[in-house]
């Protein structure tokens, strides 16, 4: 039997329009896509590129022992130091320039403000009835279930 | 004190109402996501259509079977863009056919879409194409001489065999392009049905519903756009024709509302515990949307418009009353409902993808969609993307289906040499 033109022709047509598919997978799919997974190996080598801006709290313990003391025996512990100051890099390599946020109670609140979203056991407070003043003014940040004794305490450092 | 939280958020927060997650304050899936699944029922709606001629050979619908088919090309072609505009790097999907990934259904968006494309629409018209294109390459002159000269893809054989053989393999197509324009448009559905931490979404039943809407939507765009050509060209109206498609279009609507109103009892008599929110929902923020133009407007409407028309064309009804509605009367009421089922349909798409959003996983809460007027997901885009298409179809009208052959010309359309021949 013969085999109808209009089939040839579609098959003709078919395999151009698959092998030009499968050619411009072969460019067009990056060199080092699927080696570790369904991505670009070398994606994780240009992100280790990046700059660092955060340093990890290790690094704060060098020069600020006596916060690091206090903070680690206090409720606090498990907080990151860049939770609430930001991203300390470039305070680390350079303190006496590259100055850091001194967070407000604002901060504060961002963890603990009343929201029925929040687990029981997380301490939460309603601000309207909290007592009145910056949360500073009656607990140390660092160690937050401790009144601050007097002005000169926190501003020693 | 949680009033308090709620109404220091509500204060912070005037779109939202109610407890509402973080993430849940901006609707992502925007208009756009609307006009996709919209498009897609389109298409695959117009395909079935169409496919009632070749397969179930409904004789009657032959004068529209080419713009049927022309509809679903133009509309289909029109369908990614949306999906593409809402990307934030439009210029890198091709990407997900580069790398296909068989786990994700929106990944193997393409080759679905290439699929109907490529071995369904494109070859159903090309097999029902290919003898005109021969003789039209034959008289034209210029550009679309050597347009059509091309399209031939070189089979220039017109013998009675040959296009026995196309009228063959144009029914086998459409045999295969029914469970793939299912396909296309049911998984749509699907996406969103498999959307198990959505409420409203999360439902075996929304595949079918939208395969469903998709062949009321298809059908009563075919009703419109013949309607419309017909004017345009000041051409007689084959009633018979259009009685066809009404009648496609009422028994579609009908089994779709029936569909949908199922789905709705069915939550309702369920009564989960999202229902609250669900009902909510349908009354407060679709309240316009939903009630009044899917249900009213969208289906209630026309299937009583098309219900009392349809009836006048009973023998029984003829016996009684001597006459039937006359045909002016009954087109002006097809077309008043092919527009009223073409707005319900697009409202049902907004109800299921922005209704969906509305409403928080906490089944506590309200968000607002807030449209913007330009930007590349606002109104103006989405008139842009729903022209778009009509914009296609007229060139495929003008190019593909002339009003009078070209010269020297091809003889009328409509007469199939295979079915002569047979
Ligand atoms: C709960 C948020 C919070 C965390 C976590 C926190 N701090 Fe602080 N820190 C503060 C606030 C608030 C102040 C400002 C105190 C003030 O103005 O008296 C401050 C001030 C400081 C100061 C300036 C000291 C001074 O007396 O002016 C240093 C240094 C400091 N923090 C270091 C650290 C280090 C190191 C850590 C991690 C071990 C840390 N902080 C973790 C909230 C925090
Ligand atoms: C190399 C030593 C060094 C390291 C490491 C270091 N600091 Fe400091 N930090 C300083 C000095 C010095 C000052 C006082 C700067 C001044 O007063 O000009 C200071 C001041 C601060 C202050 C007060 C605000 C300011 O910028 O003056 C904060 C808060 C602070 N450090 C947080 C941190 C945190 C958090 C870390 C860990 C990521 C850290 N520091 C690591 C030396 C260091
Ligand atoms: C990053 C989130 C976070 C921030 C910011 C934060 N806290 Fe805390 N706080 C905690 C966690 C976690 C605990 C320990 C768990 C608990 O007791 O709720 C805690 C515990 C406490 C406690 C002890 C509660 C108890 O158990 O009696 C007090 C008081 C407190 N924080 C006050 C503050 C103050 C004041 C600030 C602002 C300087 C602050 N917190 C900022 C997370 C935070
Ligand atoms: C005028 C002093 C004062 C101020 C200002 C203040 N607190 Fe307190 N706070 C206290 C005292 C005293 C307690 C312990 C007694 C208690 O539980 O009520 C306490 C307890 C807490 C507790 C633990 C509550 C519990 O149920 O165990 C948290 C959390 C807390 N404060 C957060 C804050 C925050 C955040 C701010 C700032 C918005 C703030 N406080 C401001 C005095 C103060």
């Amino acid at each position: 039997m013969k085999v109808p033109p209009q089939i040839v022709r579609l098959l003709i047509v078919t395999v151009v329009l698959v092998g030009s598919y499968f050619v411009a997978k072969s460019l067009l799919t990056p060199p080092t896509f699927g080696e570790l997974g369904w991505y670009r190996a070398a994606a994780l080598e240009e992100l280790a590129q990046h700059k660092l801006t955060y340093a990890g709290k290790q690094e704060c313990e060098v020069c600020h022992d006596d916060i690091w003391q206090m903070f680690h025996a206090g409720k606090h512990q498990t907080l990151s130091c860049e939770g609430c100051h930001g991203p300390a890099m470039r305070h680390v390599d350079d303190p006496e320039n590259e100055h850091l946020l001194k967070p407000g109670s604002d901060q504060c609140l961002r963890c603990h403000q009343q929201n029925p979203s929040r687990p029981d056991w997380y301490t939460q407070i309603d601000p309207e009835e909290h007592l009145e003043g910056e949360c500073i003014e009656c607990h140390i940040p660092h160690n937050p279930t401790e009144m601050p004794e007097e002005e000169e305490a926190s501003s020693e450092q | 004190m949680t009033n308090e939280v709620l109404q220091t958020a509500a204060q912070t927060l005037p779109h939202v109402s109610g407890y509402v997650y973080p993430n849940e304050q901006n609707v992502v899936w925007s208009v756009l996501i609307v006009l996709y699944p919209y498009i897609t029922g389109l298409v695959a709606g117009a395909f079935i259509l169409a496919s009632l001629v070749r397969v179930f050979r409904v004789t009657s619908l032959e004068p529209a079977y080419r713009l049927c088919l022309l509809t679903s090309l133009a509309f289909l072609l029109g369908a990614p863009l949306p999906l593409l505009f809402h990307l934030g790097h439009p210029e890198r999907c091709y990407e997900a056919m580069m790398t296909p990934h068989m786990t994700s259904p929106m990944a193997m968006f393409g080759f679905v879409y290439a699929w109907y494309l490529m071995v369904v629409l494109l070859l159903e018209l090309w097999f029902d194409y290919r003898r005109d294109f021969v003789k039209w390459g034959r008289v034209t002159p210029g550009w679309k001489g050597w347009m059509y000269r091309i399209f031939t893809l070189g089979v220039t054989d017109l013998s009675e065999k040959a296009l026995h053989f196309d009228h063959q393999a144009s029914k086998v197509i459409t045999v295969i392009g029914i469970p793939s324009a299912i396909l296309l448009h049911g998984y749509v559905g699907f996406i969103f049905g498999s959307i198990k931490a959505n409420p409203l979404w999360g439902n075996v039943l929304m595949p079918i519903i939208f395969i469903l809407s998709a062949i009321v939507s298809g059908v009563a765009l075919c009703l419109f756009m013949y309607m419309v050509l017909c004017w345009i060209r000041r051409q007689p109206v084959d009633m018979a024709c259009l009685d066809s498609m009404a009648r496609a279009l009422f028994a579609a609507l009908l089994v779709a509302a029936a569909v949908e109103g199922l789905d709705w009892f069915h939550r309702i008599y369920e009564a989960e515990e999202s229902i609250a929110i669900l009902k909510q929902l349908a009354v407060g923020k679709l309240f316009n949307t939903l009630i009044i133009t899917q249900a009213i407007l969208g289906a209630l409407l026309p299937l009583l418009l098309l219900g009392f028309t349809l009836l006048s064309l009973t023998s029984f009804f003829r016996h009684r009353f001597a006459h039937e509605l006359f045909p002016v009367v009954r087109r002006r009421i097809y077309f008043l409902s092919s527009v009223l089922v073409l707005i319900g349909v697009l409202a049902m798409r907004w109800n299921v993808v922005i209704g969906g959003q509305l409403f928080s996983k906490s089944l506590r809460g309200f968000t607002t969609y807030m449209m913007e007027l330009g930007g590349h997901e606002g109104w103006g885009m989405a008139v842009v993307l729903l022209i778009f298409p009509f914009v296609l179809l007229a060139v495929f009208i003008r190019l593909f289906l002339p009003e009078k052959p070209p010269a020297g010309g091809a003889p009328t359309e409509q007469s199939r040499p295979a079915e002569a021949a047979a």
